[in-house]
């Protein structure tokens, strides 16, 4: 079969990019010691970059490099393993709806969760594993809660359009997951177990070793709930109380990394990521019920090389991803499979040519591999190539900073448009900065909108637009309180978006909709360090028109009117006390109103949520063992994300993780 | 006037006759027509609703005052009516809302559109055709693997039996011999039947072999069954390998009288209405609303005029064509009147999300 034939080829490709890597890697090596170190100038930029975080490099990590050095202009919002540690139950989903701006889509805990950057679609978010794009070949989105909290170590968000930095889907904004080794660390190992309310059950098993050059780590997680929740159903006469039925879930994975320094300033990665899903799909409260469940199966796979040699520095990166999803609905005897790989390789470059100019190069290929029977021909393959090129100006005082990148992509039926993206930094007062970013971004047609039978449209363009951004960061320091304003207006007008629409007899994607969204964000921090800790407020307010400013010709009336599923009001208040080994975190969202109907005549009321979290951490010469409880929804509000998907009400996370001390 | 006299029999829009429950020829319980409750003094839209998330709504157009009213059920049970409402008819003075996601049938009455009862447990449902005063059948597509008529027990609002039917059963058309048409188009894979149902005794008499997916079955002034074949598609879906047809059927032996074949492998027709005489069929095709006499031995080669319709009604009180547009699918649609002599536009109304053609109107015409 034709499917085998490209099995094979695939196959005989990652054979032939490893032989390739283990020659650069001895040609490497040989010369290897001459080089310098280099890392502080690495150091000393990624603190630049993540100024607001605890964000610090390992010796020879360029791994996120694209991201530390060419951001200039960019709103970034990071987050660290120490966020992710007092909620690693969670899925990414759920821990971005409760600490960051942006808009999660949920169906339901458990269920599909999307996400909306700066008011835009679902597959109009980038997501890179240490670099790895990770949206559905099928679909172009990514299924937050397939993506457990705790098995990375540090993320980032990046707020809107950067076509050039990331490639397609980076239009409404970038969420970058890391993973990064622990030199010098020694033997560690984790034992984690929360159990929570409806019956969560998550639980997870780390070991690791570090020496100076080595690192290696294995985790084992399992996650499962029953989601029996009793929730008042608005569907039926007199909202009876009812039971969520049919919404069990089960999640297990394992990621292993290793990590060696096989020279002073030369390392390879290889990360295995591989996660098996099982869950029950429920009925929304509109349908009677669902006997309908969908597994998801994937391996990941990356291999790096990153290494530096004077001014430059260099990463090699190889990476393959093969998914698997199961649809089964017995009661209309469907079962619908869908299979995808992905081989990605790519080559990037830095050089700091002098103290003012630092220069990137880049070069990527994809290999993308879709096969369901719904497909033409059942398998489809692709080729992708993007040749990237940055670069950068940096002043001396570092007051005034500026770059410039630009991508071409080119894919098969229609090449990308060329994007561009412009950047500038400067620091007029020594408490304020001025940002400002013209950006292009795009996003390809997906497997489904080409191959799809019936519909599929090979005659698709790419969705391609423009965005501007302006924004201002003060900083001041009064008596140890810090205080930190953030002030950002944006526009991002996206052309061709993709819609299907019922033509002859099935429904078919087609290039019919342009979107405005626009909007202002503010974000107010405070933190104080105490004697014996510290706290932190951290206010935000997003306002965020998007609308339809070209519609289908039967649907002119709708322009002008707000994308679906898109709150023109978002708020968040997180308050954080750490004293001693106790920490207290409030955390309270308020998602507006949003529409139900392109026509804004159907609307879902917003919502304000409130949760409580506590730890407290018990440290003893042998063991440590960090105490958390969680109260979420604590007001037990009734709300839906999605119309007729009901949510827990006020729910309880009990967990415990027990560190051993093997390095006494 | 002896079709209209028969069709009355069945939807009990202000006839009154005397009913036995066993034939239904002779059983019509309607009220009389100055009782006519309120939500029978014009006609039901079936709007689907979003899909996924959503749920259906029903609106009313009010002949006394010509205007719409959206969402009455919700408004009136301050509840939704479901997951993707397929159709409604109204029979006994109740209305039967066939709400396809849901599995079940709302019933509400038809003075007051309070909801009554649900009928559940109704494998993807279709249509309501109410029998007589203590029966009615549902079309179900079932899981797919065969089609079904469910036997609904009015009066305990159950379903007491089942009839098997070809795949995909639809819209169902009593003939005036008694005999119940049931086109199967397929369902989710496809059929080429006409199931054709004794109501007496519950019985499959036969099916009828005729074009790929039978999609609306009517019957004209001389009795003929006019049925409309969509076609099959290629398996690649880039064409149709069986284009669309058109069957006339003499139903005293059900044969095949006459084979209209639409010869066009790109688009397929759907929506078949017939007007209040029996006097010409209606159909859409490839973005036309077509006009054809029943005594017609060719297809049209015009159309009557072009309008995207996702639904095709006839509105035998109004004798207006009624069309639905159902436009994005994510936005509240229309429903447009036209004149069925030329085809003009009389006058639009806003309706709910997706529109379709599963009307019910005072005087069905089936």
């Amino acid at each position: 079969m034709n499917y085998l034939k490209e099995l094979k080829t695939k196959y005989a490709w990652w054979f032939f990019s490893v032989i390739v890597w283990i020659t650069c890697a001895f040609a490497q090596n040989s010369i290897a010691q001459e080089f310098n170190l280099g890392s502080a100038d690495d150091k000393s930029r990624s603190e630049a970059f993540f100024s607001d975080s605890t964000w610090l490099l390992e010796s020879v990590q360029v791994e996120t490099s694209r991201l530390q050095h060419f951001s200039t202009g960019s709103q970034v919002f990071t987050f660290d393993s120490a966020q992710i540690r007092n909620q690693q139950a969670l899925s990414m989903g759920e821990l971005l709806a409760n600490i960051s701006p942006v808009y999660i889509k949920s169906y339901g805990a458990g269920s599909l969760s999307t996400s909306s950057f700066r008011g835009m679609g679902a597959s109009h978010t980038a997501v890179l594993w240490n670099g790895m794009p990770l949206q559905s070949t099928m679909n172009g989105q990514l299924d937050f809660s397939l993506l457990p909290a705790n098995l990375v170590d540090r993320a980032a968000l990046q707020l809107g359009g950067e076509g050039a930095l990331w490639g397609s889907g980076a239009v409404g904004g970038t969420l970058y997951l890391q993973n990064e080794p622990q030199f010098n660390s020694g033997i560690q190992a984790n034992i984690a177990q929360v159990f929570g309310s409806f019956g969560k059950h998550f639980q997870s098993y780390s070991a690791s070793y570090g020496s100076k050059d080595w690192f290696v780590s294995a985790k084992v997680f399992q996650s499962k709930a029953e989601n029996d929740f009793t929730f008042n159903n608005r569907a039926k006469a007199n909202t009876p109380r009812e039971s969520m039925a049919h919404a069990a879930f089960r999640q297990r994975g394992i990621l292993l990394e290793n990590y060696v320094n096989f020279a002073k300033n030369q390392q390879l990665a290889f990360r295995f990521w591989g996660q098996e899903n099982e869950r029950e799909i429920p009925a929304t409260l509109t349908e009677n019920s669902s006997r309908a469940t969908q597994d998801d199966r994937f391996a990941r796979m990356l291999l790096t090389w990153t290494g530096y040699h004077k001014q430059i520095d260099w990463k090699l990166q190889s990476g393959y991803t093969t998914e698997e999803l199961l649809f089964k609905d017995p009661d209309i005897q469907l079962e619908s499979l869908s299979k995808s790989q992905t081989w990605i390789n790519e080559a990037e470059a830095n050089w700091q040519v002098n103290d003012w100019f630092l220069v990137q190069g880049g070069v990527q290929h994809q290999f993308l591999l879709g096969s369901n029977a719904n497909y033409l021909d059942q398998v489809q393959n692709q080729h992708r190539a993007s040749l990237l090129a940055s670069v950068k100006y940096q002043d001396q005082a570092s007051k005034l900073s500026a770059r410039m990148s630009v991508r071409q992509e080119f894919a098969e039926y229609e090449n990308a448009p060329l994007v561009p993206t412009l950047g500038v930094e400067y620091q007029p007062l020594t408490f304020l900065t001025v940002l400002a970013k013209l950006s292009r971004s795009y996003r390809l047609p997906t497997f489904n909108d080409l191959y799809w039978q019936p519909g599929g449209n090979s005659a698709l363009q790419p969705e391609a637009g423009w965005s501007q951004e302006v924004g201002i960061q003060a900083q001041q320091d009064l008596a140890g309180l810090n205080s930190r304003l953030k002030l950002t207006a944006f526009s991002n007008k996206i052309s061709n978006w993709i819609l299907w629409r019922p033509g002859n007899g099935f429904w078919s994607p087609e290039n019919v909709q342009q979107v405005w969204a626009r909007g202002l964000e503010a974000a107010w921090e405070l933190e104080k360090t105490l004697p014996r800790g510290k706290f932190n407020l951290l206010l935000r307010y997003h306002h965020t028109k998007s609308t339809i400013e070209k519609a289908y010709e039967a649907n002119r009336s709708n322009e002008g009117n707000q994308l679906i599923y898109t709150p023109v009001h978002t708020g968040s208040a997180n308050f954080t006390f750490k004293h001693d080994a106790l920490k207290l975190t409030w955390q309270q969202q308020y998602n507006g109103q949003v529409y139900t109907t392109n026509s804004n005549t159907s609307a879902l009321p917003g919502f304000m949520l409130a949760n409580f979290l506590t730890s407290y951490t018990l440290k003893h010469k042998l063991v440590e063992v960090d105490l958390q409880a969680q109260i979420y929804n604590i007001a037990n509000k009734t709300y839906e994300v999605m119309e007729w998907r009901p949510m827990p009400g006020r729910n309880y996370q009990f967990g415990i993780i027990i560190k051993p001390n093997f390095n006494i | 006037m002896k079709l209209l006299k028969i069709l009355s029999y069945f939807f009990f829009i202000g006839f009154l006759f005397a009913c036995d429950g066993d034939d239904p020829e002779v059983e019509p319980t309607a009220p009389n027509e100055p009782n006519a409750a309120q939500y029978e003094n014009g006609f039901l839209i079936a709007n689907e609703g979003p899909f996924q998330n959503g749920t259906g709504t029903v609106s009313f157009f009010d002949y006394s005052t010509n205007t719409v009213s959206n969402n009455v059920f919700q408004i009136v049970n301050n509840r939704p009516l479901g997951n993707i409402l397929q159709s409604v008819a109204v029979h006994n003075r109740e209305i039967f809302m066939v709400v396809n996601n849901a599995n079940k049938v709302e019933v509400a009455d038809a003075e007051t559109f309070e909801s009554i009862a649900t009928i559940e447990n109704l494998a993807l449902p279709r249509h309501f055709f109410g029998v007589d005063e203590d029966k009615a059948y549902v079309s179900l597509w079932s899981d797919g693997t065969e089609g079904k008529l469910a036997v609904i027990d009015l009066n305990t609002y159950t379903v007491s039996s089942e009839i098997t039917t070809a795949l995909g059963p639809g819209k169902m058309m009593l003939h005036s011999n008694g005999e119940l048409y049931v086109p199967c188009s397929g369902g989710f894979s496809s059929d080429d039947k006409v199931s054709i149902i004794n109501t007496a005794t519950d019985a499959l008499i036969e099916d009828v072999l005729v074009g790929s997916s039978p999609v609306g079955v009517v019957e004209d002034k001389n009795q003929k069954i006019w049925v409309l074949c969509a076609g099959k598609f290629l398996p690649d879906f880039s064409g149709l390998e069986e284009s669309g047809s058109l069957y006339k059927l003499d139903p005293t032996n059900n044969v095949i009288e006459f084979i209209f074949d639409f010869d066009d492998f790109q688009s397929r027709p759907s929506n078949l209405v017939i007007d209040s005489d029996g006097e010409h069929i209606f159909y859409t095709l490839a973005g036309s609303i077509y006009k054809m006499s029943v005594d017609a031995t060719d297809l049209p080669s015009s159309a009557l005029f072009s309008a995207s319709l996702y639904g095709l009604g006839f509105d035998p009180e109004s004798g207006y064509l009624i069309g639905s547009d159902a436009g994005d699918f994510v936005s509240n649609g229309k429903i447009m009147r036209y004149n069925p002599e030329n085809g003009e536009k009389i006058d639009e109304f806003t309706v709910g999300v997706i529109p379709n053609g599963g009307f019910h109107f005072k005087e069905n015409n089936n």
